[in-house]
């Protein structure tokens, strides 16, 4: 659906990426993020694109989940989705590949996600 | 205040601090302790020894200078609101409290789960060979959680929205320093259902600290864990309830308990490690079932039967619930006898929260 409103006005098809912070001693899960390429502006979208494509997703997705020392620590969930099908990233706090941290600093910090 | 009190403790005869040292508060028994320790006389140890639990007649205890019972070595270190876990040291064992409130919680705190560890199982914290406690105060920015790194026990401050400070609740400290004897035993994996046990072991010591502190048997225990961490904006009465899993909190922010007391229920999924946090609920369940149907201190039998099960050869790091509950019901029959109502508990607790204990076979425990 949105794949196609992006296409109207850009030649990639969008990329829907969610973060979630799971785990932890609470044991709660919290949504920290989410954005939609195809409501970012050329550059950003672009951007995005750049951080998932050098990050190797599919790589990564295999090594999920990424674990830990210990117990009870922070675990991210990263779920990028796009013409290439859907990836589920999981990795422990302290396993956080330095190729992944653009990006999951981006949907932290960043901008409010796309249904804002 | 300090120095009222170190004037004071020169005109109060020993035999008084020794009563403060042995029935105070804790404040009080830590001063008492304290000033005690600058008097080195055979007193010290015959306190050592009553605070050690360890059973012995006053004059076989006078005996018994030298002879040190075991007591813990605590390191508080604090982060500043970094993730260096080898910041400053705030405060060592022995040492008066600083002022800081996570720091005196986490010196308190670990130092009531050393005591429960030594006086309730005799067991010499958490390596069993008289590791030094460490706490790690004041972690990251804002940051909700507490954990076990492998070494130390890690507490955040708390975001302030949802989740306060984390020192605040002596079971999360307690839970904390249950992984690492977990880790040093069976290590059950922190993933999936050996995960989920190893959470629930956790919530069972820190849950067990807590009643034994405040002198609750099983049937008078509100077995919630983590009771004092919400912050106010949040409806809920703890983060866990091992009574009625599911139930602790439910709350438009952060959603409902999503603890299953079923295997019925049980959750598969890759979030939160295979569901450690989730279905932790089961077994948690189960020890409750089992703790008020034995009845009396749950610290005592029960939790007994559990250590012991903890602590079985055949408990391996991929074990799940199945094999902990055959081992705990073995555990029961070796400290009771096979037809014992203790055995008869454990076996009803597993059967009710969807876990089977029918007779072990030598497979079933080992092949995975």
């Amino acid at each position: 659906m949105s794949a196609s409103r992006r296409s109207s006005h850009r030649c990639n098809p969008s990329l829907r990426i969610e973060l979630t912070r799971s785990g932890g001693y609470a044991g709660l899960a919290t949504k920290l993020g989410e954005l939609d390429t195809a409501e970012l502006t050329e550059n950003e979208a672009r951007d995005i694109e750049e951080l998932v494509q050098s990050a190797g997703v599919p790589a990564l997705a295999e090594a999920s989940p990424m674990q830990g020392k210990g117990a009870d620590r922070f675990q991210y969930d990263l779920t990028i989705e796009g013409p290439e099908g859907r990836h589920e990233l999981a990795m422990s706090e302290d396993k956080i590949p330095d190729e992944l941290r653009p990006l999951i600093d981006r949907l932290k910090g960043g901008r409010p996600g796309s249904d804002a | 205040m300090h120095s009222r009190r170190h004037g004071l403790h020169c005109v109060l005869p020993p035999i008084i601090l020794e009563n403060i040292a042995r029935k105070g508060d804790d404040e009080q028994r830590e001063w008492a302790t304290r000033a005690l320790s600058r008097d080195s006389s055979i007193r010290l140890a015959r306190v050592q020894n009553a605070l050690a639990g360890v059973a012995a007649a006053p004059q076989r205890a006078d005996a018994l200078v030298g002879v040190a019972s075991p007591r813990p070595a605590r390191v508080i270190s604090d982060a500043q609101g970094t993730e260096n876990v080898r910041g400053p040291i705030v405060r060592r064992e022995g040492e008066p409290p600083t002022g800081d409130e996570a720091t005196d919680e986490a010196y308190d705190g670990l130092g009531d789960t050393f005591d429960f560890w030594l006086e309730a199982y005799g067991r010499n914290s958490i390596d069993d060979a008289g590791m030094p406690l460490r706490g790690v105060v004041h972690f990251g920015e804002q940051y909700p959680n507490a954990f076990w790194d492998g070494q130390r026990m890690v507490f955040g401050d708390g975001d302030g929205q949802v989740l306060g400070m984390m020192t605040g609740s002596l079971d999360v400290i307690g839970h904390e320093l249950g992984h690492g004897v977990t880790e040093a035993e069976a290590g059950l994996e922190y993933f999936g259902q050996s995960g989920a046990m190893n959470e629930s072991l956790s919530d069972v010591w820190g849950s067990l600290v807590k009643q034994r502190k405040l002198g609750r048997d099983a049937a008078s225990a509100d077995w919630l864990i983590g009771s004092e961490v919400w912050t106010p904006n949040i409806d809920g009465d703890a983060l866990r309830s091992l009574k009625a899993p599911g139930t602790a909190y439910d709350d438009p922010l952060v959603g409902k308990d999503p603890q299953p007391a079923h295997m019925d229920a049980y959750v598969e999924t890759i979030r939160d490690n295979g569901g450690v946090h989730i279905n932790s609920g089961i077994p948690n369940h189960a020890f409750y079932l089992a703790a008020t149907a034995i009845g009396g201190n749950a610290w005592e039998m029960t939790g007994r039967i559990w250590y012991e099960a903890l602590r079985d050869p055949a408990l391996r790091p991929d074990s799940g619930f199945a094999a902990f509950a055959r081992l705990a019901v073995v555990a029961a029959e070796r400290l009771q006898g096979q037809r014992s109502r203790e055995a008869a508990a454990v076996r009803d607790a597993w059967e009710n929260v969807g876990v089977p204990t029918e007779q072990p076979s030598l497979q079933s425990l080992t092949a995975h």
